[in-house]
């Protein structure tokens, strides 16, 4: 009895037999979809080329930004790389040399053994093309004094090293900065006795009690960065230094660099 | 029906032979007449856009009541249907008892509604719903149970055999 009356209930209903030719209608109109869909593609093409673009625009100066120190970078007091009236330095046309520390050794002192050569100071320089030389006593091509162990090489001492933080970081003022200059060419001079490379010091800003800087010479037509280092305010203790990732600044005080 | 796509007159009268039987389904799962005609709108049109290789009528069957019922949940799943009532009154019958039956399966949950529908009305085997819908045979036999436990509630006992 169920079955019947639900049957014939369900066959009383009239249906709209309309509907199925306004949906042939519908299914053969063109589909909006379809359309966004070309969109969609032609906009994720054009999106990938501006990100690529993008991309390759700014990829050096990302590399640039990643390999300045931030505290330098941010302080804005990078100065002397900004001049244009330096004098330029006579350089003598040599060939360039660039030896690594152990052929070096073996060419020069083949008594010598690698354990030893590699504790040897290394001068490192920004800019290819210039000179990576090992100082030993028939060959002072580089009068900067010695300086302690390469800072890729051979680690200081824990004992020896000093560790400061710059947070506190600030400005000086130009004379400060011009009398502290004054100084440092009075001590290592104007100028490279060997090369003619003209020094540039620049002070970069003071923390706690030392200043902090950088020594560069200028080569042909840039600048190359020789050192960082850290001058007491006495100007009686300088040192080369390292800066860490926890915006710090690390150095030997085994090393004075006046003192040499 | 072996090949990849249906001829478009092939489409139309297969549409025109299972129109009744979709309308009617989409009518008890949503138990609303404009929610039935945006069901069978959308079933059909799925399937006019369908690729899908049917072996069978059987098989379009089978897959028309499945979107059916999908579609018929997503009716009211969605925020708007949520917050509306669905009309019953519109659907009159010449007879009180046919009206007493019809909206008795009305009344069941929605998910042994389909079950009861397919079984009283299309005739179909536990075997053929199971199938149909996707359900495991022991799932619809367990729904048709209960469905019709619940419809002798409702009928108080009358109407027989249910």
């Amino acid at each position: 009895m169920f079955k019947k009356y639900y049957k014939a209930a369900n066959d009383d209903i009239k249906t709209n037999r309309e509907l199925i030719d306004k949906i042939f209608e519908t299914a053969e109109k063109p589909s909006k979809t379809v359309k966004f869909t070309k969109i969609y593609k032609v906009g994720t093409a054009v999106a990938a080329v501006f990100v690529f673009a993008a991309g390759a625009f700014l990829y050096p100066q990302i590399v640039k930004l990643n390999e300045t120190p931030t505290p330098i970078v941010e302080s804005g007091q990078v100065v002397e790389e900004r001049k244009t009236d330096l004098p330029i330095a006579e350089t003598k046309e040599k060939k360039t040399q660039q030896k690594t520390t152990e052929s070096i050794v073996q060419q020069e002192n083949p008594e010598r053994t690698v354990k030893e050569a590699v504790h040897e100071p290394v001068v490192g320089a920004e800019n290819s093309g210039t000179a990576v030389v090992l100082e030993t006593e028939d060959a002072q091509p580089f009068s900067i004094p010695e300086r302690p162990s390469g800072r890729m090489i051979d680690a200081p001492p824990v004992n020896d090293t000093s560790e400061m933080s710059v947070d506190s970081f600030k400005e000086i003022t130009a004379e400060e900065t011009e009398k502290i200059q004054k100084f440092l060419k009075m001590t290592f001079g104007e100028k490279n006795e060997e090369t003619g490379n003209v020094f540039i010091f620049e002070i970069v800003g003071k923390a706690e009690n030392m200043y902090l800087g950088r020594w560069k010479w200028f080569v042909v037509d840039h600048n190359s960065l020789l050192c960082e280092f850290v001058l007491n305010e006495e100007l009686t203790q300088m040192y080369e230094c390292t800066y860490t990732e926890n915006n710090a600044v690390t150095w030997n005080t085994q090393n004075n660099l006046l003192n040499n | 029906m072996s090949e990849n796509t249906l001829k478009k007159n092939d489409k139309r009268d297969i549409v025109e032979k299972y129109f009744d039987i979709i309308y009617k389904l989409a009518l008890s799962q949503t138990k609303s007449r404009d929610s039935a005609d945006d069901v069978v709108q959308e079933v059909f049109l799925r399937f006019l856009k369908s690729d899908k290789d049917f072996e069978s009528d059987e098989h379009i069957k089978a897959w028309l009541i499945r979107v059916t019922v999908n579609c018929s949940h997503n009716v009211f799943s969605n925020s708007w249907a949520q917050k509306t009532a669905p009309l019953t009154e519109d659907i009159v019958f010449d007879t009180e008892e046919k009206g007493d039956v019809y909206y008795a399966v009305l009344e069941l949950p929605q998910k042994y509604r389909a079950v009861i529908h397919l079984f009283y009305y299309e005739d179909m085997s536990i075997e053929e719903i199971s199938k149909a819908l996707g359900s495991n045979p022991s799932t619809v036999k367990s729904q048709l149970s209960r469905g019709r436990k619940m419809l002798k509630n409702m009928l108080e006992g009358g109407y027989g055999l249910v």
